[in-house]
C-alpha cells in the first residue's frame, strides 16, 4: 500500500517494487472509482425516493348553502365562507406548504358531493383549486387556478375529478373550493369525501 | 492480460503477466471503469430530468368544434424538444420510446349553440402509437356557465416522434354556430419509463 504525506495525504510509492509494479496507480484508480461509484449510489437512492403525497382532509365541509364558496386547506382545517368575502373569512393555514421540494408535479383531486334536499334540474357542482404563496393576511396569494364542474338533473351523489401538471415551489400552498347552485335556496350540500394526490415528475428544469 | 471480472469485463494483471504489463493494465481498467460510470450517470440523468413538455395558451380563442385542434403559444417546460411552434403549435412530439403520461386541461365558456348537452375534450395520438384517443365530458348548465375539463392517460410509444393533440366537441341539442370560446388550455406529456 502507498504512503501518504502527513498534512494533505499526498500519495507516493512505499518502495521501488511498488514504483515498478504500478501499485500506486492502481490504488489511486481504485480509490477514485470508489468515490465516483459511491456518489452515484447516493444520487440513485435519492432519485428513487420520488416525493409523492396522498392527502385526505381530516374533516369535510357540511351543510353548504347554495351559491357560496366553501374551502379546505391542505392541513385539514375547514374554512367556511358566507357571502364570499375572502379577506375576512379565511384564516391562515396552520401547515401551509404542499410540495416538500420544488419541481413539476402531477396534481389530482377528487371529491364527492351529496345533497340535502331535492335537487332541481340544472343545478351545478363546482370544485376548484387555488395555487399560490402564503399570504399573512388572506392565507393565499393566488397565482393560478384550476376548475372542474358538472351538473345533474336529479338528487344523489355527484363525483368530481380534476387534474393538471404544474410547477410547485416548496413555499406554495393549495386550497380547494367547493360551490353548488340550485334553483331552490333551501338545498344544502355536503362534501363527503375529498382526496388529493401530488406526484413529482421532475425538479426545477 | 490474464484476468477479467465476471460482470463488467474489467481486466487486470495476474502473477503470470510481465511487470511491463502493469501500465497497460491500469490504463485499461481506468478506461473501462470510466465508460461504465458514464453509462450509469446517463441513466440517472434521464430519471432526474425525464422527457417533459408542458404547453399552454391563455389567449381567448373561438375554436370550431371537432375541426380545430387547440393551439398553444407558451412553453412552460420542455426537456425533450417536444414543442416546436414554428412547425406545428397544436401538438407535442414524444421524442423517446416508452410509456408516457399525456393529458390536458381546458377552461371554456358555455359552448355556442348548445341548449342541452355535454361539452367534451378529446385527446388524439398519432399513427403508430398504441393509443387512439380518450375523452372527458361535462354536462353544461345555464345556472353556472362554463366548461372545465381535465384528463390524462398512459400511452405506449413504440416509435419516437409520435405526437398528441386535443380538440373540443359537444353532444346534445345544438344549433349553429358550432364553436366554443376557450380562454385557458394546457397540454402535457412526460415520460414514465422504457418499454
Amino acid at each position: 500500500m502507498s504512503k501518504y504525506t502527513s498534512n494533505f495525504d499526498l500519495p507516493y510509492p512505499a518502495s521501488r517494487r511498488e514504483m515498478a509494479n504500478g501499485a500506486l496507480a492502481s490504488e489511486l484508480l481504485a480509490r477514485a472509482a470508489d468515490r465516483e461509484i459511491s456518489a452515484l449510489d447516493t444520487a440513485w437512492a435519492a432519485e428513487l425516493q420520488k416525493p409523492t403525497s396522498i392527502l385526505v382532509p381530516t374533516a369535510n365541509v357540511t351543510g353548504m348553502p347554495y351559491d357560496t364558496d366553501n374551502s379546505l386547506f391542505i392541513s385539514g382545517a375547514i374554512q367556511k365562507s358566507v357571502g364570499g368575502s375572502f379577506s375576512t373569512q379565511f384564516p391562515k393555514p396552520s401547515t401551509p406548504t404542499v410540495a416538500s421540494t420544488s419541481g413539476w408535479y402531477h396534481v389530482a383531486l377528487a371529491s364527492e358531493f351529496e345533497a340535502e334536499g331535492t335537487i332541481n334540474s340544472g343545478s351545478y357542482r363546482r370544485m376548484w383549486v387555488d395555487i399560490g404563496d402564503v399570504d399573512p393576511v388572506y392565507g393565499i396569494k393566488v397565482k393560478d387556478r384550476f376548475y372542474t364542474q358538472d351538473s345533474q338533473t336529479a338528487g344523489g351523489q355527484v363525483n368530481l375529478g380534476l387534474e393538471f401538471v404544474a410547477f410547485l415551489t416548496a413555499a406554495m400552498v393549495m386550497r380547494i373550493y367547493f360551490r353548488h347552485g340550485n334553483t331552490s335556496s333551501t338545498v344544502k350540500m355536503n362534501i363527503t369525501r375529498t382526496m388529493w394526490t401530488l406526484s413529482r415528475i421532475a425538479g426545477d428544469v | 492480460m490474464s484476468g477479467t471480472t465476471s460482470t463488467q469485463n474489467l481486466q487486470f494483471t495476474t502473477g503470470t503477466d510481465a511487470i511491463q504489463a502493469a501500465g497497460e493494465a491500469v490504463q485499461d481498467l481506468a478506461e473501462r471503469t470510466d465508460a461504465r460510470l458514464l453509462a450509469a450517470q446517463s441513466q440517472l440523468l434521464i430519471s432526474q430530468t425525464p422527457p417533459l413538455t408542458v404547453v399552454e395558451s391563455r389567449v381567448t380563442t373561438k375554436f370550431t368544434r371537432i375541426t380545430d385542434a387547440l393551439w398553444y403559444d407558451t412553453v412552460l417546460v420542455d426537456t425533450q424538444d417536444g414543442a416546436n411552434f414554428a412547425t406545428d403549435n397544436r401538438i407535442i412530439t414524444l421524442n423517446r420510446t416508452g410509456y408516457w403520461n399525456v393529458g390536458a386541461y381546458v377552461q371554456c365558456e358555455q359552448f355556442d349553440g348548445v341548449s342541452t348537452g355535454t361539452g367534451q375534450m378529446t385527446m388524439v395520438g398519432s399513427a403508430g402509437m398504441a393509443y387512439v384517443s380518450h375523452q372527458q365530458s361535462q354536462i353544461m348548465t345555464g345556472a353556472a356557465p362554463g366548461v372545465f375539463l381535465s384528463m390524462s392517460t398512459v400511452a405506449r410509444v413504440p416509435t419516437a416522434g409520435a405526437s398528441i393533440y386535443v380538440y373540443l366537441s359537444a353532444t346534445g341539442t345544438f344549433t349553429p354556430p358550432e364553436t366554443v370560446t376557450n380562454y385557458v388550455r394546457r397540454m402535457w406529456a412526460y415520460w414514465m419509463g422504457d418499454l
